[in-house]
C-alpha cells in the first residue's frame, strides 16, 4: 500500500498573486491574464453577505451572488487554479451596511463600493496574500498603478476612459498600491470582452452588475425601511419646504432623499402646483438631518461654486503638487470638474470650482485627478 | 489490483467526508461493469433479473453476517445515511417526540427543527464531547413528564444517536443509551425509540462495538463511501412491526419500503467495500490507529497545539480535530490546499466559504479557534511518510501564518481596523 508523494516544485519558483474574483468579466480576464503571464494565481472571492436568503426571498442574485460564486470557481477550474470563498460578511456588515444604512438615515448619499474596497476587500484580501505567501493581489478594476521616481506609486486611469474605476480605489495608500495588480487597466471593455472569448471564459457574454450588491433588487429604501423596522436605525420623518421656507408636505423619513432627486417627490409637487409654484423646475437641493427638512429648490438653486470636505486621503504628497489646480469627480458618473483645492481658516480642505456645479451631494466621495492622476480624495461634507 | 492514490501529488487527509475507493471495490465495480447482466434490473423477472435480484439479497446477507443481524431482509437499500435518517424521522413526525444531540450531523440537526413535533428535546454536550450532565437529567425529567402527562394516549419519542461524531471522532458511552432505554421502556410497552447514526463508525470501529449498539438500537443507518465504497449507496437497517413511513414511494422494491430502481452498480461496490472490512479491518484499524498516534506526537509539540474533545474517552482510531492558537480563521487551510495536503474544517456554506463548525462551537470553542480547526481523519491508504510530511509541513505553516499575522500589523499599519472595523 505506498503512497509515493511527490510534489510539483515549478509551482514554488513563481510570484504567487492572490486574485479577488467577483464571477464577473473583469476579474475572469485578470486572472486569466495574470496566468497567462506566469503567475502562481490564487482566486479568492468574497462572501460579504448571506445570500442564501435573497434567494429565499425568490428574488433575483445580484453582484457577487451565489450565481456569481459559482461562475467565478467555474472560471478557475477553466482556468486550472485553486479557488476559494472568504466569509468577510461581520466585517462588512459593520463597515459598509451599517454606514450605507445611518448615511442615508441621516440624509446623505453613501457609496457603499468605496467603503468595502477601503474597509474590506483589500484588506482581507492583503491578509489571505500574506497568509498564503503571495506578492501581490490583484483585482479586475479599470485602474492603473505607475511607479514614478518622485512621487512613489501613483493610482492612474484605466485606459478605457469611460469604464475608468480609479474612483473607488481613492482611500488606497502607498503600501497598498506596492502590492497590488489591476491586469485589465491597460485594457478597453471590448477588449477584455474579446479575451474572455477567445480564452473561452464561462463568464465571457455575461451582462455587466451596476447594483449594490448587498441590497436585494436594488430597493435600497425597502433595505433601509426594514432596518428601520428592526429598529437599528431610527426613522426620521419631517417635512418637505422651499428655498423660500413654504412648506410643501410631510415625508416619512429623510432616508428616501439624496440631492438632485425629483422623483418621488409627488405630494409635495401637487402642493407646489396649488402655490402657483414652478413645479416642473424643482429638486431636492438640501436634506437638513438636525430638524428632518427636505429643501426643493431650482436647478439653479441646486448648483454651488464650492464643497468641503472630510477624512482625505492623499495617496502621494500634496505639497509636492506643481498646482493647486485639479480635476474633481463629485460622484462616479460625472465629467471631471475644474477646481482649486484650498485649505481653509481651520485648515480643512475646501474645494473652489470654477464653474458651479450641480447637485453636489453629501456622502459621496469626492476625487481628485490632474489628468490621469488619481491624487486621493475626501467625502463631501456640504 | 494495485492502489491508486486518488489525489496525485497530494497527501489526502480527509477520510471522513469521503473514503477513497479501496482496491477491491475498484475491482469488484469494474467487474460488475463487464459482466452487463449483473447490473440488469433486480425487479424484472427474467433471468439477467433474477440473478440481479440475488445479488442484493447476497450484499444484505454479508452486511448481516458482518454486523450478526438475524435476518437479511431487515436491511433496506438506500442513498445513504441522510436519506435514512430522514426517512425515519418522517415517519415519527408530528405524532411523537424527538430527541438528539446538539453535535448530531445536519442531517439529523438542520432536518429536526424543519419538521413539527410533539415536544423536541436537544442534548447539550460539554466541551470534553461528552454530554452535560445537567442537559442529561434534565432530558430525562422532561421525557418522563411528556410520558405521563396522558397515559392514555400512544406516547412515542424517537432519540438520534450518533455513534461518532464525524468531525472529532469521539463517542458517547453507550451505557447511557442503556440506561434510557431501560428507564422508558418495557418489554410490553416501547416508547422510545432509537435511530443510530452510525456512517463514520462502519469499518472504523471494531464490529463488536457496532453490534452492540445494534441490540439497543430499532434503526441504523449507513454509507458505503465512509468505507471505501462507491458514494449513493447505503443501507437502512431496522427491525421488524415499529413504526415505518417509506419517504420515496411509488415501487414495489424493498417491499415497498423504498421504491425506484436500486443502484445495483453501487451495491456491488458496497458488498465489496463490506466483505474487504470483514476481512482486513483489524489491519486498517491498527495501521490507522498507529498514523493517529504518530501524527499527535508530532503535532502536540508544535506551540498551541490545541486537542478538542476529552481524549481519554472512547474515541475514532483514524480522527482527531484540533487547532492552533493565533491562527484566526481558515488560511492555514487554504495554505495546506495549496501545498498539496488535503483536509477539512467546519462545513462549507453554500457559497462554498467555510462557517466555523457547529459541532465545535456548541463544544465551547470560540469562533475563531473553530474556524482555524483542522479534521484530521486517516484512511488505510494513507502512510508513514505521508504523515511525516504533513506535519513538518504544518508546523511550517501555521509559524508562517503566525508571522504574517505580526507582519500585517507592522508593515501596513494604515490598514489596521479603526474603531468601527472588526476583525475579518
Amino acid at each position: 500500500m505506498s503512497n509515493e508523494v511527490s510534489f510539483e516544485k515549478d509551482s514554488a519558483k513563481k510570484i504567487r498573486v492572490v486574485v479577488a474574483m467577483s464571477g464577473g468579466v473583469d476579474s475572469s480576464v485578470a486572472a486569466a491574464l495574470l496566468k497567462e503571464q506566469g503567475y502562481d494565481v490564487v482566486g479568492m472571492a468574497l462572501q460579504v453577505t448571506d445570500y442564501s436568503k435573497y434567494h429565499k426571498e425568490g428574488s433575483k442574485g445580484t453582484c457577487c451572488s451565489l450565481q456569481d460564486m459559482d461562475d467565478a470557481r467555474r472560471v478557475a477550474e477553466a482556468l486550472e487554479i485553486p479557488f476559494y470563498v472568504v466569509d468577510t460578511e461581520k466585517t462588512f456588515d459593520a463597515n459598509v451596511v451599517d454606514y450605507f444604512v445611518s448615511e442615508y438615515a441621516s440624509g446623505k448619499t453613501p457609496n457603499p463600493c468605496v467603503q468595502c474596497n477601503t474597509r474590506v476587500k483589500f484588506n482581507a484580501l492583503y491578509r489571505k496574500a500574506m497568509d498564503l505567501d503571495a506578492e501581490y493581489i490583484a483585482t479586475g478594476h479599470f485602474a492603473k498603478i505607475e511607479k514614478d521616481s518622485e512621487q512613489g506609486y501613483k493610482l492612474c486611469r484605466g485606459k478605457d476612459q469611460r469604464k475608468d474605476q480609479s474612483y473607488f480605489l481613492f482611500n488606497l495608500n502607498q503600501s497598498q498600491l506596492s502590492k497590488t495588480l489591476f491586469p485589465v487597466g491597460d485594457l478597453t471593455k471590448e477588449e477584455v470582452r474579446e479575451l474572455a472569448r477567445k480564452w473561452n471564459l464561462p463568464v465571457a457574454e455575461k451582462a455587466e452588475s451596476q447594483e449594490i450588491c448587498f441590497v436585494p433588487n436594488n430597493d435600497y429604501a425597502k433595505f433601509i425601511e426594514e432596518r428601520i423596522q428592526k429598529g437599528t436605525v431610527v426613522r426620521k420623518d419631517g417635512f418637505i419646504v422651499t428655498t423660500s421656507g413654504k412648506l410643501l408636505a410631510r415625508h416619512t423619513g429623510i432616508h428616501q432623499f439624496t440631492v438632485g432627486q425629483r422623483k418621488g417627490l409627488g405630494p409635495a409637487l401637487q402642493a407646489a402646483q396649488k402655490l402657483k409654484i414652478n413645479f416642473e423646475d424643482l429638486f431636492v437641493v438640501s436634506i437638513d438631518a438636525e430638524k428632518n427638512l427636505v429643501t426643493l429648490g431650482s436647478a439653479e438653486e441646486l448648483h454651488r461654486m464650492e464643497c468641503r470636505l472630510d477624512r482625505i486621503n492623499w495617496i502621494n504628497d500634496p505639497e509636492k503638487l506643481v498646482s493647486s489646480r485639479i480635476q474633481v469627480k463629485i460622484r462616479y458618473r460625472t465629467t471631471p470638474a475644474e477646481a482649486d483645492i484650498v485649505k481653509d481658516e481651520s485648515g480643512a480642505f475646501k474645494l473652489k470650482f470654477v464653474a458651479p456645479q450641480r447637485a453636489i451631494t453629501p456622502g459621496q466621495a469626492c476625487v481628485f485627478f490632474q489628468n490621469d492622476w488619481c491624487l486621493g480624495g475626501g467625502w463631501i461634507t456640504e | 489490483m494495485p492502489y491508486v492514490n486518488p489525489i496525485p501529488n497530494g497527501v489526502y487527509l480527509d477520510n471522513n467526508a469521503t473514503m477513497p475507493l479501496l482496491p477491491s471495490v475498484r475491482e469488484a465495480l469494474v467487474h460488475a461493469l463487464e459482466s452487463p447482466f449483473d447490473l440488469a434490473n433486480p425487479s424484472s423477472i427474467h433471468k439477467p433479473g433474477q440473478r440481479a435480484k440475488e445479488r442484493l439479497y447476497q450484499a444484505k446477507k454479508a452486511l448481516s453476517e458482518y454486523l450478526g443481524t438475524q435476518d437479511a431482509e431487515q436491511w433496506i437499500f438506500i442513498s445513504g445515511a441522510t436519506e435514512g435518517i430522514n426517512t425515519i424521522l418522517k415517519s415519527f413526525e408530528g405524532s411523537a417526540a424527538v430527541a438528539y444531540s446538539n453535535v448530531d450531523h445536519s442531517a439529523v440537526f438542520e432536518s429536526v427543527a424543519k419538521m413539527k413535533w410533539q415536544q423536541s428535546f436537544e442534548l447539550k454536550v460539554k466541551s470534553s464531547g461528552q454530554f452535560c450532565e445537567n442537559s442529561l437529567s434534565e432530558f430525562e425529567a422532561a421525557l418522563e413528564a411528556y410520558f405521563d402527562t396522558s397515559d392514555q394516549e400512544d406516547k412515542k419519542c424517537l432519540l438520534n444517536w450518533q455513534l461518532v461524531n464525524n468531525e472529532t471522532g469521539l463517542m458517547f458511552r453507550l451505557e447511557i443509551l442503556e440506561t434510557l432505554i431501560k428507564k422508558f421502556n418495557t418489554p410490553k410497552k416501547q416508547r422510545l425509540f432509537v435511530l443510530v447514526d452510525a456512517a463514520q463508525a462502519l469499518g472504523k470501529v471494531d464490529e463488536s462495538y457496532i453490534r452492540k449498539a445494534m441490540h439497543l438500537a430499532d434503526y441504523m443507518v449507513f454509507s458505503a463511501h465512509k468505507i471505501g465504497g462507491p458514494m449513493g449507496i447505503g443501507a437502512l437497517w431496522m427491525r421488524e412491526g415499529i413504526p415505518f413511513s417509506p419517504l420515496v414511494q411509488g415501487g414495489s422494491q424493498e417491499k415497498r419500503r423504498r421504491a425506484g430502481t436500486h443502484n445495483t452498480l453501487g451495491i456491488a461496490g458496497f458488498l465489496a467495500a463490506i466483505q474487504d472490512w470483514k476481512k482486513n479491518g483489524e489491519t486498517y484499524r491498527t495501521h490507522m490507529h498507529e498514523l493517529k498516534k504518530r501524527a499527535l506526537m508530532q503535532l502536540s509539540r508544535i506551540e498551541g497545539f490545541s486537542l478538542h474533545g476529552d481524549q481519554k474517552a472512547q474515541s475514532l482510531s483514524n480522527t482527531f480535530n484540533f487547532h492552533f492558537a493565533g491562527c484566526r480563521d481558515e488560511s492555514l487551510l487554504l495554505a495546506l490546499d495549496l501545498e498539496g495536503f488535503y483536509l477539512s474544517s467546519g462545513s462549507a456554506c453554500n457559497s462554498g466559504s467555510l462557517k466555523p463548525s457547529r459541532v465545535l462551537l456548541n463544544m465551547g470553542i470560540s469562533e475563531e479557534d473553530a474556524l482555524s480547526s483542522l479534521r484530521f481523519c486517516i484512511g488505510p491508504q494513507n502512510t508513514e511518510e505521508e504523515i511525516d510530511l504533513f506535519c513538518e509541513r504544518l508546523e511550517h505553516r501555521v509559524k508562517h501564518i503566525r508571522e504574517s499575522r505580526s507582519k500585517w500589523d507592522s508593515v501596513l499599519p494604515e490598514m489596521k481596523p479603526d474603531a468601527k472595523d472588526v476583525t475579518p
